[in-house]
């Protein structure tokens, strides 16, 4: 099965988000436990393109894909913004450094990574892509 | 489509903040707002209730986390408590166990105010 979902990048527009993933992922035979991380992991996911790769420009749009098959689960989040080379190091922040910096952001992509068993950032066709994907038993 | 709600109230010296609904890089801004007066207002001894609280990103626990420094030079602290599952479940993959109080239950959170 294969669905997607496009909104503007704005932060209130998260929410529609978790609400196409929980409906796309309810039929399937999964934990609620694992269903609602793998929604966080695809927030998170958002979160980075809508806000770092394009700095909540509602002129701009994220699209999120979903595809489910009998043991996989592949997401894949879609945008044409710029993004920082630092904010894909944030994969294992310095929780520390963040308390002495007073810093709000940089734990999501931590999230992803736990969460899912294969992230990826790369372009294609001069869009940006973040690939996550799910062993699903 | 769960908004966040703030219910604030201070009791003994404590501020109670009960949160519900969904904390993500949107409504994070909100409870910012709320704990960055809270300093102004030099309410220190934070404790959260999480009863309602049905969703957190990392964006709501980040809110959390950049005021430890502040609160700590004050001799003030956060404890969050009554964390549902799946919240508590983000708590613990993020590693913030060394970093935030958490509490099961009101009476215990008091307690690290004790």
């Amino acid at each position: 099965m294969q669905s997607a979902f496009q909104t503007h990048c704005q932060r209130e527009n998260l929410k529609k988000v978790r609400t196409f993933m929980r409906k796309a992922l309810e039929p399937y035979n999964m934990s609620n436990q694992l269903k609602y991380r793998i929604v966080l992991a695809v927030d998170e996911a958002c979160s980075n393109a809508i806000i770092h790769g394009n700095n909540c420009n509602a002129d701009k749009k994220i699209t999120v894909e979903l595809k489910v098959d009998s043991n996989r689960l592949d997401v894949k989040i879609y945008d044409i913004g710029h993004y920082s080379k630092e904010v894909a190091k944030q994969k294992d922040p310095d929780l520390r450094k963040k308390i002495a910096e007073k810093s709000k952001g940089g734990l999501g992509l931590r999230l992803m990574f736990a969460i899912m068993d294969e992230v990826q950032f790369y372009t294609q066709n001069k869009k940006n892509i973040c690939s996550l994907s799910k062993e699903l038993n | 489509m769960k908004k966040l709600t703030i219910d604030q109230n201070t009791e003994e010296g404590l501020l109670l903040l009960k949160i519900g609904g969904e904390l993500d890089a949107s409504t994070s801004i909100d409870l910012d707002g709320v704990i960055n007066s809270a300093l102004e207002d030099n309410k220190i001894n934070i404790l959260v209730n999480c009863k309602d609280l049905v969703y957190i990103s990392s964006a709501g626990f980040g809110v959390f986390v950049s005021y430890i420094r502040d609160l700590a030079a004050r001799n003030g602290k956060f404890v969050l408590y009554n964390l549902n599952k799946n919240v508590y479940d983000t708590f613990k993959i993020l590693g913030l166990d060394d970093l935030l109080l958490i509490a099961k239950n009101e009476r215990e959170a008091k307690s690290y105010f004790a």
